[in-house]
């Protein structure tokens, strides 16, 4: 007996499945070409200030003082720009507990650091970009992330710092 | 979807207890127990952590509980293939029969991850780690989806029967794990020579060609960042879901290829 397309074959591949991969794998070339073409704007990240705003602050306010050591040329400080930073409740927390600070580092491009960013990398012991350090109001560090890590462990290491330390943290909250 | 194989699937990884030792040593004791050690002594939490309670972890679960699960010829006897030339010789579709493996192991990778998770965030919380609900239902999700392409990656490279390929999916496994031992970071300091410069351009290339395979085989949705984006992530999400569909659909074709003797043992 010759089989028909109704009968139920054990071996056959569903059609359906095989239309929705297939649509799926265009969807995403179609996809990545277009943000290829056309990249999005980046979307609202945290508003740092650099060391020369922040020595003209009178006081932290007993709030902790973030440091982002960072580098123009560093593509993992970036991406951590783009995507961790941007996400909302990290940059709302941020904004809300800490003096957020960036360091720049531009001994690449000028062959050294001003004293200052030099001082802060030696005192920080900073061996790579991106890194943050959370420092109390006078200067000792409280904790320390190294990499581009995710938005939630990122998260997980500022609250946890928040908790371990609460003499330091806001006191209006 | 097929009830018994479901049930059966559930079983066996279920009834081995060597598998569940080492379960409930790697996947809960030893990332809980990191997590209470760093809270304890104010400490960060180290990349072993953030392996074990993310995607290598939901990985190192699956790849013991559920080895030979999906039905590879070495791992057949006692290990959830025994039935599968069965199964093969009754009129159950191969595509039923890959469909509800991978939900059946995705669905307890995904579990047995998720509820690890939010012990570890219930510990956080008990030392003042504070993470909003949103947050934690974001892990739980997280951990089904990694579970639902490592399961749907692990299904191909066991139901292939082809020695290279089986290879070739193990070399890729360990250099996509080597990048996950350190987040990826730039060296401080000005440009290094000689020596100095090889070394770091070796790492530098092995950790980017460990990235890149990362995002073409095991692509990711960070649920949390998309819930709390101002974008959605389209190309990430397509990638996720195009890269499941082919390693399932692969399955299947491989699967259809396969016979099975009577008289074999």
């Amino acid at each position: 007996m010759v089989p028909t397309s109704k009968d139920r074959s054990a071996i056959a591949t569903p059609p359906v499945f095989i239309i929705a991969t297939v649509v799926l794998l265009l969807a995403r070339i179609a996809a990545m070409a277009v943000e290829f073409a056309h990249p999005q704007a980046p979307p609202k990240g945290v508003k740092w200030m650099d060391l020369e705003q922040f020595s003209q602050i009178q006081g932290t306010g007993g709030r902790l003082v973030l440091y982002e050591f960072y580098a123009e040329w560093c593509d993992p400080a970036k991406r951590m720009e783009s995507t961790t930073l941007c996400n909302n409740d990290l940059r709302e927390l941020i904004e809300a507990k800490f003096i957020p600070v960036r360091v720049t580092d531009v001994a690449r491009e000028k062959g050294k650091n001003p004293p200052l960013i030099t001082e802060l990398q030696k005192k920080y012991r900073v061996f790579a970009f991106p890194t943050l350090v959370i420092a109390h109001p006078n200067g000792d560090a409280a904790s320390t992330l190294v990499g581009s890590c995710g938005s939630l462990t990122t998260y997980r290491f500022l609250s946890r710092t928040l908790s371990l330390v609460p003499r330091y943290t806001n006191k209006k909250n | 979807m097929n009830k018994t194989i479901m049930i059966f699937t559930a079983m066996s990884a279920c009834l081995d207890q060597m598998k569940l030792i080492y379960v409930a040593l790697l996947g809960f004791v030893v990332p809980i127990g990191m997590k209470i050690a760093s809270m304890m002594h104010g400490a960060t939490d180290s990349q072993t952590f953030e392996m074990l309670t993310g995607k290598v972890g939901v990985a190192f679960i699956l790849m013991v509980l559920c080895l030979g699960l999906a039905g590879n010829t070495s791992t057949q006897g006692g290990r959830g293939g025994e039935y599968l030339p069965l199964v093969f010789t009754r009129p159950v579709s191969r595509s039923e029969y890959v469909i509800t493996k991978w939900v059946t192991i995705t669905i307890i990778g995904g579990m047995l991850a998720a509820v690890q998770n939010i012990i570890v965030a219930l510990a956080g919380f008990h030392f003042g780690e504070i993470l909003t609900l949103q947050a934690v239902a974001s892990m739980v999700i997280e951990r089904f989806l990694d579970a639902g392409i490592i399961s749907a990656a692990m299904l191909l490279a066991m139901l292939n029967k082809n020695t290279i390929f089986q290879i070739v999916c193990i070399v890729a496994f360990y250099i996509w794990m080597a990048g996950q031992t350190i987040p990826p970071v730039s060296v401080a300091g000005p440009n290094p020579t000689g020596i100095d410069e090889l070394a770091l351009q070796s790492t530098k290339f092995m950790l980017s060609t460990s990235q890149l395979l990362s995002d073409l085989i095991i692509p990711t949705i960070n649920v949390y960042d998309a819930l709390n984006g101002s974008q959605w992530p389209i190309v990430p999400v397509l990638s996720y879901l195009s890269t499941v569909a082919l390693y399932l659909l692969f399955s299947i074709a491989v699967t259809n290829r396969r016979e099975f003797f009577y008289g074999s043992n």
